[in-house]
């Protein structure tokens, strides 16, 4: 039973963690149909041009995304009629990146590592995408404009709707797929799998990685965390890079979509042209980009999330579901509840809308204008829906960048929470309570990580000496979480831990009384 | 698009059921071992132990164990901020450190210097790191190499 159970861990995180970017693509893909139009946003994306793959790679940059997230988007971008290349360069490039993940890349060791990715991916796009549309040339479809909402509430009420019936729709279906994906990975490796495979010797780490990933699925912040994680271990940048490309740019729910909207032929036209340059790049990019400070540590920890989390003979001694229970709630961000909690809500309502109005009532009545003049107030201005539709996704942009000071708070709020982790860390580890300190480091670590960027987002730089006293807190917490795994003598633990604590003590001294910038 | 809807639907069921009669098998065998990073035999452990680490490899650069010792100088210098943050020092005395680190890695790596040059600047570079250590206070157990 232990494989079902991590297949079912693994799942619910990656639903958990995708949650609020899901629900971001539905909100776009409905603000696009209801307000934008189709004639509109094929001229936003562009089709079938040089220009429109640039276009679609900038857009996809801006807005935040993940792989299961541009799904419902990409549907829509199918509708507007828009050529197949320019839909694969928009469904590569936004899962890439958000304001999140790009903060966190540009605070870590190697901030010119992450532009020099960004900069790559705009090659892969205009390589792959150009490529294929000139393989399949007139893949553009005629656009048919839908009749649009009337101005006023009905306008917004159409969005909610539209958002509700996509929740429950082919998309849920691709979703599920793509998360099945994850399940499949842990299912296939087994704990620690990934560990040793990934070093900078390793001439075939990128090909281990593209086999990895196509199937694997990674919110942009997860893999920042894992690309910050393989620049200071040493790992290959090759592997880094087809990290980024294809675990956070596509999953199996994608492919599945691609499979089914355009047939085999063209689905295997674009991985190989995509699985081809990805690799060019990476094997062009290995040594250059190559830190020279890297510590080559042999293994890492960055790819344990896409394996198994229990091996054989390693049941929780709570059993697996309070296990599993207890992950999910250490793990979490409020964030992610409350983007899975309003998922929740659209697919209840998707459900009800499906099951009491099959035959679409409420949206021809949602498209009915009123007959009699409301009365519109001397001041009330009607705003064309195109222009109201950037607004929103202005607005979108605009709500992810304000997340970023949610997400990363001042340092003196980080300091608080990361000391209250690292006392139930060290206290656990001193007194041999395992399981307790291996569920707060993880919290430590993060802690550590949102101290750094929250301190660059508010002063534009973090000091070579922050950095340090940062770094070393996080080489500590590893020392004591490999103690840990490795069952070592309590004093050995004893004295990661220790060490771990003053390591924290130096971290709060440097953020509370030397200047950051 | 509807085609596609009842198709991605029938897919997720396909893979899911692909998916359940694997759940039965056993699960596999954890694959990794130990997990420790091992240092070095040179890594100076300290920054108290850098200076001293510096000075006796300054001495061989001259010698048959230059090659040697010049790559493992290289590895002190890269490694002195991060032994300086794991001390006391204020951040005007932690710049200071890294910029001698930063310094001694050029002046080694520098093809014009010769060995008793680096070696002069490297024994003052050691010379430096001693007296900031000393301004250090001393912590039982935390400081000696």
């Amino acid at each position: 039973m232990a494989l079902l159970w991590s297949i079912v861990l693994r799942m619910i995180q990656a639903l958990l963690q995708g949650a609020p970017f899901i629900l971001t693509g539905l909100c776009i893909a409905a603000v696009l149909d209801k307000l934008l139009g189709r004639v509109h946003t094929r001229r936003l994306f562009g089709s079938n041009s040089l220009s429109s793959l640039v276009q679609s790679w900038l857009i996809g940059m801006i807005l935040p995304g993940c792989s299961l997230g541009v799904i419902p988007v990409c549907r829509q971008l199918r509708a507007s009629g828009i050529a197949v290349g320019t839909i694969f360069a928009f469904a590569l490039s936004s899962p890439l990146f958000d304001p999140l993940s790009i903060l966190y890349g540009l605070t870590l060791s190697k901030p010119l590592s992450i532009m020099a990715f960004a900069a790559c991916s705009l090659v892969v796009v205009m390589l792959s995408g150009g490529l294929f549309d000139r393989l399949f040339p007139g893949t553009e479809l005629p656009v048919v404009e839908p009749p649009a909402p009337p101005p006023g509430a009905k306008r917004m009420l159409a969005i909610a709707v539209a958002m509700a019936r996509e929740a429950v729709s082919g998309t849920a279906a691709l979703i599920g797929v793509g998360l099945l994906g994850v399940g499949i990975l842990a299912a296939l490796l087994p704990p620690g799998t990934l560990q040793n495979v990934l070093g900078h010797d390793n001439r075939a780490a990128p090909l281990v990685m593209t086999a990895v990933a196509l199937p694997a699925y990674a919110t942009p912040m997860t893999v920042m965390g894992q690309l910050g994680s393989m620049f200071q271990h040493g790992n290959s940048i090759g592997a880094a890079f087809v990290l980024l490309s294809f675990g956070a740019g596509m999953n199996l729910g994608l492919v599945a979509w691609m499979w089914l909207t355009y047939g085999w032929r063209k689905l295997a036209v674009w991985i190989v042209l995509m699985v081809a340059v990805v690799l060019a790049i990476s094997y062009g990019i290995e040594r250059p980009l190559y830190p020279a400070d890297a510590e080559d540590a042999g293994h890492t920890h960055a790819f344990d999330r896409f394996c198994a989390p229990y091996g054989a003979g390693a049941a929780p001694a709570g059993g697996f579901a309070a296990d599993i229970l207890h992950r999910i709630r250490m793990e979490t961000l409020p964030h992610e509840w409350i983007g899975a909690g309003l998922l929740g809500v659209l697919m209840l309502a998707g459900a009800a809308l499906r099951r009491c109005d099959p035959a679409g009532r409420v949206d021809a009545w949602l498209l009915h204008a009123p007959e009699k003049d409301t009365g519109v107030g001397r001041y009330d201005i009607v705003l064309p829906a195109p222009v109201l539709a950037l607004a929103c996704l202005g607005g979108i942009v605009a709500a992810s960048v304000v997340g970023c000071y949610a997400y990363y708070p001042p340092p003196e709020v980080a300091l608080e929470e990361l000391s209250a982790a690292n006392v139930e860390a060290v206290t656990s580890a001193i007194s041999g309570d395992t399981k307790r300190a291996a569920d707060w480091i993880p919290v430590c670590e993060g802690w550590n990580r949102r101290l750094v960027v929250g301190a660059y987002l508010r002063h534009s730089r973090v000091s070579d000496y922050h950095r340090a006293k940062s770094r070393l807190y996080q080489d500590r917490l590893e020392e004591l979480e490999h103690a840990l795994e490795d069952d070592d003598p309590a004093a050995e633990v004893s004295r990661h831990a220790l060490d771990a604590s003053r390591a924290f003590r130096y971290l709060g001294a440097a953020f509370r009384s030397e200047p950051l910038d | 698009m509807s085609r596609c809807r009842n198709w991605s639907w029938t897919l997720l069921a396909a893979l899911a059921g692909t998916l359940l009669p694997a759940c039965s098998r056993p699960a596999p065998t954890t694959i990794g071992g130990d997990h420790a990073h091992q240092r070095p035999s040179h890594h100076p452990g300290t920054l108290a132990g850098a200076g001293p680490a510096i000075r006796s490899r300054t001495e061989r650069l001259a010698g048959t164990e230059a090659a040697a010792a010049r790559n493992e100088l290289a590895d002190i210098l890269r490694w002195l901020p991060q032994l300086a943050a794991d001390t006391e020092l204020n951040r005007a005395a932690w710049d200071e450190v890294a910029a001698l680190a930063a310094r001694g890695s050029a002046r080694l790596g520098d093809p014009g210097a010769t060995a008793a040059e680096v070696a002069a600047d490297l024994a003052a570079t050691a010379d430096r790191l001693a007296a900031i250590v000393a301004t250090l206070p001393a912590a039982p157990g935390a400081e000696e190499p």
